[in-house]
């Protein structure tokens, strides 16, 4: 039984949660849509170049969609980027991909911009077509596709997600040496 | 021949007419002051069209931080000044201006060096990229501190990328 949970952890958690086996290191994700953010207020210390909003925060970027009670964020002084994100109170993160719409919830949500990666702690919840996954920490690699989870880690799959041949062999079986007639 | 005493008498008697007419003179000035104060309408105050509020760094005199500019500024009776539009602009230290925040039917506080208003607000960097908008503002311009009160949208949009290299 354990064997089977590790070789389904280990075999499908990249397909169960959106992210693709990425061959190789891929490039920083292109982001040339803006990053919008809406709130009920904001509190804005621009000598400190701090961004605090307040109250039904909506964020969206290219990538994802992004709701929290409060969110602050720290610019660059050179380009007038967020540096760094931080969200609090009912995080919820949304990715669509090719697999559908993966959602994310947790207390607490960072965001590096230059490593172009969010953390999500405080009792993250990951849920899409696949299943439910609850964990200690969501690592989401924006830049290279892939998700982590570390400690703790629980899955919940539907039995019907374990009868689709895509969750434990390739779709595509590999080409074979062709029949003669 | 008149007394010395007597001649010093008249001296100080002519002194002292002098003083009270002086005392006099004064005392009816204020009172014309005092009346021609009252007379102009308390909330009227005066219309001074542009209004400038340059802001300079300690350490460096003459290289200056910001400038708060107001159109259609009046003073009120209470000290405030109330302005038709409100523009402040920072500026980097070799004078670029690095933000600009808009604003309409504002109020600036000169005593707590403040400006707040009920109505829209719009922040953008020159280049366009950063754009905050809001409803209902509070503006602290020594301390860069801005609260924005109702409906805030920011929009960041991305650098443009280096162009692609040219080397065959």
């Amino acid at each position: 039984m354990k064997r089977l949970f590790l070789l389904l952890l280990a075999g499908c958690l990249p397909t169960l949660f959106g992210a693709e086996p990425a061959p190789a290191p891929a490039p920083k994700a292109e982001a040339s849509g803006p990053v919008e953010i809406y709130s009920d207020e904001a509190d804005f210390e621009l000598q400190e170049r701090t961004f605090v909003y307040r109250g039904h925060v909506r964020a969206s970027d290219p990538q994802m969609k992004l709701s929290c009670d409060l969110l602050t964020a720290w610019m660059a002084a050179t380009n007038n980027q967020f540096t760094n994100i931080v969200a609090e109170g009912s995080v919820v993160i949304e990715v669509a991909d090719a697999q559908g719409v993966s959602r994310a919830t947790g207390g607490r949500a960072v965001y590096d911009a230059a490593a172009n990666v969010v953390v999500i702690t405080e009792n993250p919840v990951l849920v899409n077509k696949f299943g439910t996954m609850t964990c200690d920490r969501v690592i989401l690699d924006r830049a290279r596709n892939r998700l982590h989870a570390r400690g703790n880690v629980h899955i919940i799959m539907p039995p019907e997600t374990l009868k689709q041949p895509s969750l434990v062999r390739p779709e595509k079986p590999p080409a074979g040496p062709a029949k003669g007639p | 021949m008149s007394h010395p005493r007597a001649g010093t008498n008249d001296r100080r008697a002519r002194h002292a007419r002098r003083a009270s007419w002086r005392w006099a003179a004064l005392v009816a000035g204020a009172f014309a002051w005092a009346a021609a104060v009252q007379a102009q309408p308390a909330s009227a105050g005066v219309v001074r069209g542009l209004f400038r509020l340059p802001e300079y760094d300690k350490d460096e005199p003459n290289r200056i931080r910001s400038l708060l500019t107001g159109v259609g500024a009046s003073a009120q009776a209470n000290g405030l000044i109330s302005m038709n539009t409100l523009r402040w602009e920072g500026y980097t230290r070799d004078g670029k201006t690095n933000l600009v925040i808009l604003g309409t039917n504002c109020v600036f506080d000169a005593r707590n060096r403040l400006a707040y208003s009920p109505d829209r607000l719009r922040m953008e960097s020159p280049d366009g990229r950063f754009v905050v908008e809001g409803l209902g503002f509070l503006w602290r311009p020594t301390n860069s501190h801005l609260i924005i009160s109702n409906r805030v949208h920011t929009r960041l949009q991305a650098p443009p990328s280096a162009p692609a290299s040219t080397r065959p």
